[in-house]
């Protein structure tokens, strides 16, 4: 069991958090969290959700990173022309 | 692949039958005694510079004494940072693993406190200033920065040589500074947990990692060993100065050099070669990597020889 589904039934239960699991796979346009990579946007994305989400989504993300993902470069907003 | 005979429920165990309070250990307003050395010989160059007088070598030692305090708390910056990144990873997971890791975090800010009741003291009391590094923020930027593996490697040398100095040099010293001793016991105490779940942690993320990511690691390693290093060199000539105002006389360009020498010899023995040849950690860095442990021992000879 991956660390972000572990995360998602300890706190939503089994079944819940299998469902919210697979649905956020889903909507991300994935199979399964393979790579540290792929762990590091599903963190990301549940960032986004807030609440108790966005923790378990910090708590993903920085897993992923001490396992070797990289965090996306911050891009600076272009000034205005 | 680390083979570990430890969890985290037994370090969580442990720390909680040895925990202490810093009131206990240093109260404050405590007086340091500065009839005694603060440091063993095997900790300290002082005592290799015949030349200086027993009263010179006595300050030299102590102001190596408060500099080395100085710089576990100023390596403790950089852990607590970390470990609490690897609690973060852990929320809402594993708890055994949650526990162990803010004890960890919770037990390096009590010694950074402990350490810094210290150095409060002495610097109320030793009558003259000492010079030690300040910049704890900029060396864990620059810490933590590298891999996550390395920066586990470089935590885990660390404690387990803590533990070395206290076990090999300073517990059966009866002519050391009875308070400096209560304080590394204290410390060391707590510290054998943490070079534990140091190495669960790297057992963590090596296990998943490719032979590309562990090497690369290495290679991090070693280099945080040469900035280490350049530290040291840093503190040793801040020594000196301290030594110059403290011993009120002329020092030859000659005997500049010298002391400085003898600063930097001894913190590298300490602080670098002890830890890279500590017993554990020779072991389980093989278990990573039986090629690179022949370039970490080749590289503490160098440190060693120098």
């Amino acid at each position: 069991m991956t660390p972000a589904l572990q995360k998602l039934t300890n706190l939503m239960g089994a079944e819940r958090g299998r469902r919210f699991f697979d649905q956020m796979l889903d909507e991300l346009g994935m199979t399964a969290l393979a790579t540290p990579q792929d762990s590091l946007r599903f963190g990301e994305a549940l960032m986004e959700h807030g609440g108790v989400l966005a923790s378990i989504g910090r708590s993903v993300k920085i897993h992923a990173i001490l396992h070797g993902a990289n965090p996306k470069p911050t891009v600076s907003a272009a000034p205005p022309a | 692949m680390l083979d570990l005979n430890y969890d985290y429920s037994s370090c969580v165990r442990n720390s909680e039958k040895v925990s202490w309070r810093v009131d206990d250990v240093i109260p404050p307003g405590t007086q340091l005694d500065f009839s005694r050395p603060f440091l063993p010989n095997s900790l300290s160059g002082a005592h290799q510079l015949t030349e200086l007088s027993d009263d010179e070598r006595l300050k030299l030692n102590q102001i190596t004494g408060n500099a080395y305090i100085n710089l576990f708390k100023f390596v403790e910056e950089y852990i607590v940072a970390t470990v609490v990144d690897h609690a973060q990873a852990e929320m809402h997971g594993d708890h055994d693993a949650l526990r162990a890791l803010m004890r960890f975090a919770d037990e390096e800010l009590k010694h950074q406190q402990l350490f810094t009741r210290y150095i409060e003291a002495f610097q109320t009391s030793f009558g003259t200033p000492c010079g030690v590094l300040d910049n704890a923020a900029e060396v864990a930027g620059v810490i933590m920065s590298k891999s996550p593996i390395a920066v586990l490697i470089i935590t885990l040398h660390l404690e387990l040589m803590t533990q070395e100095h206290y076990t090999e040099s300073v517990r059966q010293n009866q002519t050391i500074d009875p308070l400096f001793v209560s304080m590394l016991k204290h410390h060391w105490l707590e510290e054998s947990q943490h070079a534990r779940i140091d190495a669960l942690e790297l057992d963590k993320l090596v296990s998943d990692a490719p032979a590309t990511a562990i090497d690369a690691a290495f290679v991090d390693y070693l280099g945080l060993l040469d900035a280490v290093d350049g530290l040291l060199a840093a503190q040793s000539a801040m020594d000196l100065d301290a030594f110059r105002r403290v011993a009120g006389r002329e020092i030859s360009p000659e005997q500049a050099q010298r002391i400085t020498a003898a600063q930097h010899a001894a913190y590298r023995t300490a602080f670098l070669v002890m830890g890279m040849r500590n017993r554990m950690f020779v072991e389980l860095m093989g278990k990573l990597s039986p090629g690179r442990t022949r370039e970490i021992a080749s590289k503490a000879a160098t440190f060693a020889a120098e």
